[in-house]
């Protein structure tokens, strides 16, 4: 009687676990990008270089990946911004937009590069959030 | 007279030297397969790029496929790693005209045909669509929705999943429109 409980319980506790493994596999979190380390640091213009020198290197070097650019802020709406005219980021869902103030002053953005925007020469990035220097 | 003559002619070059487009690079795509019962299949592309140029009806639409948001994070793995292959192909593209379109046409909200090639995992498809175009202030609402099959664009489903993802795709596109300065 005792072992076949201890056996019983045995055996819940394993389909629990394997339920509980399951459930996390199929409902995993997304990426947090905000909290990861960029792969890569580097400068507006290096970057759209890279991509105008070579479309199909650049893109494997830098698809999906966590990136931090540098440069000069160009244009801000709510929910996007721009660098230098070549790299465009989407804003995270819960970061505010850059004040107007920051238009052409030095800023750092973080994000996920999703690839180059061959009809406006444009880099494009999402979940992007200001990095405080 | 012939400096008038060719006051006009330069102004005429100068026009057409100056296609006046409208675009967008925060457009809607939203992706939906779902099948009744099961978990929905959608997704959501907010950072479309779209160019109209409003003397010609042509337009050219540019989504980068990472760009779509699945709720599900494993959902949006499979989406590019075992379907779009989007590493392999990052771009969707469609390339077309608006038939008869007209920036100057007095209604505020009129139905235009729309046709042109959608290229996507690599593959092409002629796509015929109705287009919907809302004059919204200085600015151009443009709303189509059409159906896709995976198929078309060699795109396998593993019969393991047939079930939960349906035949027909369905995207629906809303772009907002800004006119280039």
């Amino acid at each position: 009687m005792k072992k076949r409980n201890r056996i019983t319980v045995g055996i819940l506790l394993f389909v629990g676990v394997m339920t509980l493994i399951g459930y996390n596999y199929i409902y995993q979190d997304h990426r947090d990008i905000a909290t990861e380390d960029s792969v890569y640091v580097l400068t507006a213009s290096q970057l759209i270089q890279d991509f105008q020198d070579h479309e199909a290197d650049a893109t494997q070097k830098y698809l999906n990946k966590t990136i931090t650019v540098k440069g000069t802020l160009q244009h801000i709406d709510e929910t996007s911004l721009v660098i230098e005219d070549v790299i465009f980021f989407a804003l995270s869902e819960n970061t505010d937009p850059p004040t107007p103030e920051q238009i052409n002053k030095l800023i750092q953005v973080k994000g996920r590069c999703i690839g180059y925007d061959s009809l406006l020469e444009e880099v494009k990035f999402d979940q992007a959030s200001i990095v405080n220097p | 007279m012939k400096q008038t003559l060719l006051c006009a002619l330069f102004f005429i070059t100068l026009s057409q030297g100056f296609a006046q487009k409208y675009i967008t690079k925060t457009g809607m795509l939203d992706f939906e397969g779902s099948v009744e019962a099961f978990e929905p299949v959608k997704a959501t592309h907010s950072t479309t790029t779209a160019i109209l140029e409003t003397s010609t009806g042509k337009i050219a639409v540019l989504g980068l496929v990472k760009g779509f948001r699945f709720r599900n994070a494993l959902m949006e793995e499979h989406f590019n790693e075992n379907y779009m292959e989007s590493d392999t192909y990052p771009k969707a593209t469609f390339n077309g005209s608006i038939e008869d379109f007209s920036i100057t046409d007095s209604a505020l909200k009129k139905e235009y045909k729309m046709q042109g090639d959608l290229t996507i995992h690599g593959k092409t498809k002629r796509i015929d669509a109705l287009v919907t175009i809302i004059k919204n202030g200085d600015d151009i609402d443009l709303e189509t929705d059409f159906i896709v099959a995976p198929e078309d664009f060699d795109i396998e489903i593993p019969n393991l999943v047939k079930e939960k993802i349906s035949e027909n795709i369905r995207i629906a596109v809303r772009f907002h429109l800004v006119k280039r300065s």
